[in-house]
C-alpha cells in the first residue's frame, strides 16, 4: 500500500533541487534555490513525468516562465519542446539518484501544457522547489508515494555518468 | 537529417530511408521506447546496418546491456556537449 510520507517527500526534494540545479547550470544557466512563492504568471509553460516502481511512485512537474528556459534553450529549439526535454532530463537525474541507491523506477513520457497561471496545491506539507533566474521562477514539484518498507540501499556509481559516452 | 517525434515514426523514417549515416534515439519516447525501437532496426534486414547512438537521460545497466546486445554502436547520458557528439558520430557513422 502505497502511503505519504514526509520523510520519503523531502529525500526526492533534495533529489530534486540536486538534479535542477544541476541540470539548468549544464546549460549554463545558474538558478538562484530560494522560498519564491509567487505563483507562475504567464505565459507558464509546465511538463509532467511519472516514475514508477514497486516500492515508491511519483509524479514530477517542471514549470517556467519564458525566461530561464529561453536561456537554456538550444538554438532552434520550440520552448513548449524544450519544456519537455528539460523534464525528461529532470527525472532522468532523479532517476540515477534513485538507481545507485538500489531503486528502481520506470519513467513515463512528458506531458507539456502551456497556461496563464500555475499555482501548486501540495496534498502534504512538502511543498513545490522554488528556483528564480533574476526575477523569473522555476518551479519543480514532486508528489511522492511510498510502500511502509520503501528505503534506500547503499550508494554506488552509475554505470555511464551524466555527460559521458560509451562506445560498445 | 530527419527527425521523428515518436518511436513508431522512427522505424517508419528508418524504414524509407534505409541509406541513413546514424540514428541518435532517445529512450523515452511516446508509442514505442527507444530499446524497443531499436531492436525492431536491428531485426530488418532493411534497416540493421545503419548504426544507432543511444542519446538518452537514463543510465539503467540493464537497459544498457539490452542496447548493447540489440547492436546499438554506443549509449551517451545526456546532456552531451556537441564536439563529444560530433567526435562519437564521426566515429560510428558508415
Amino acid at each position: 500500500m502505497f502511503l505519504e510520507r514526509p520523510e520519503v517527500s523531502d529525500l526526492m526534494k533534495r533529489f530534486g533541487t540536486h538534479a535542477c540545479l544541476e541540470l539548468f547550470g549544464a546549460y549554463g544557466v545558474k538558478l538562484l534555490h530560494g522560498a519564491d512563492d509567487r505563483e507562475l504568471s504567464g505565459p507558464v509553460f509546465s511538463s509532467v513525468i511519472g516514475l514508477v516502481g514497486d516500492k515508491l511512485r511519483a509524479t514530477c512537474l517542471l514549470a517556467a516562465t519564458e525566461g530561464p528556459l529561453r536561456a537554456s534553450c538550444p538554438a532552434g529549439e520550440q520552448l513548449r519542446d524544450w519544456t519537455g526535454e528539460l523534464a525528461n532530463q529532470l527525472v532522468g537525474r532523479i532517476k540515477m539518484q534513485l538507481f545507485a541507491r538500489s531503486v528502481n523506477v520506470a519513467l513515463s513520457t512528458p506531458l507539456t501544457l502551456t497556461s496563464v497561471r500555475l499555482v501548486p496545491l501540495p496534498r502534504s506539507n512538502v511543498g513545490p522547489i522554488q528556483f528564480t533566474l533574476e526575477t523569473e521562477p522555476v518551479t519543480v514539484w514532486l508528489e511522492v508515494q511510498a510502500t511502509s518498507d520503501f528505503e534506500l540501499g547503499p550508494e554506488c556509481l552509475p554505470v555511464v555518468s551524466i555527460g559521458e559516452l560509451r562506445l560498445f | 537529417m530527419l527527425e521523428a517525434a515518436n518511436g513508431v515514426d522512427g522505424l517508419a523514417c528508418a524504414g524509407a530511408n534505409v541509406d541513413l549515416s546514424l540514428i541518435l534515439l532517445d529512450l523515452n519516447m511516446p508509442l514505442l521506447n527507444g530499446v524497443d525501437m531499436l531492436e525492431q532496426l536491428k531485426s530488418d534486414l532493411r534497416t540493421r546496418e545503419i548504426p544507432v547512438l543511444m542519446l538518452t537521460t537514463e543510465a539503467e545497466p540493464s537497459l544498457i546491456d539490452r542496447a548493447k546486445r540489440a547492436g546499438a554502436s554506443g549509449w551517451i547520458v545526456k546532456p552531451v556537449k556537441p564536439d563529444m557528439l560530433a567526435s562519437a558520430a564521426v566515429r560510428v557513422a558508415r
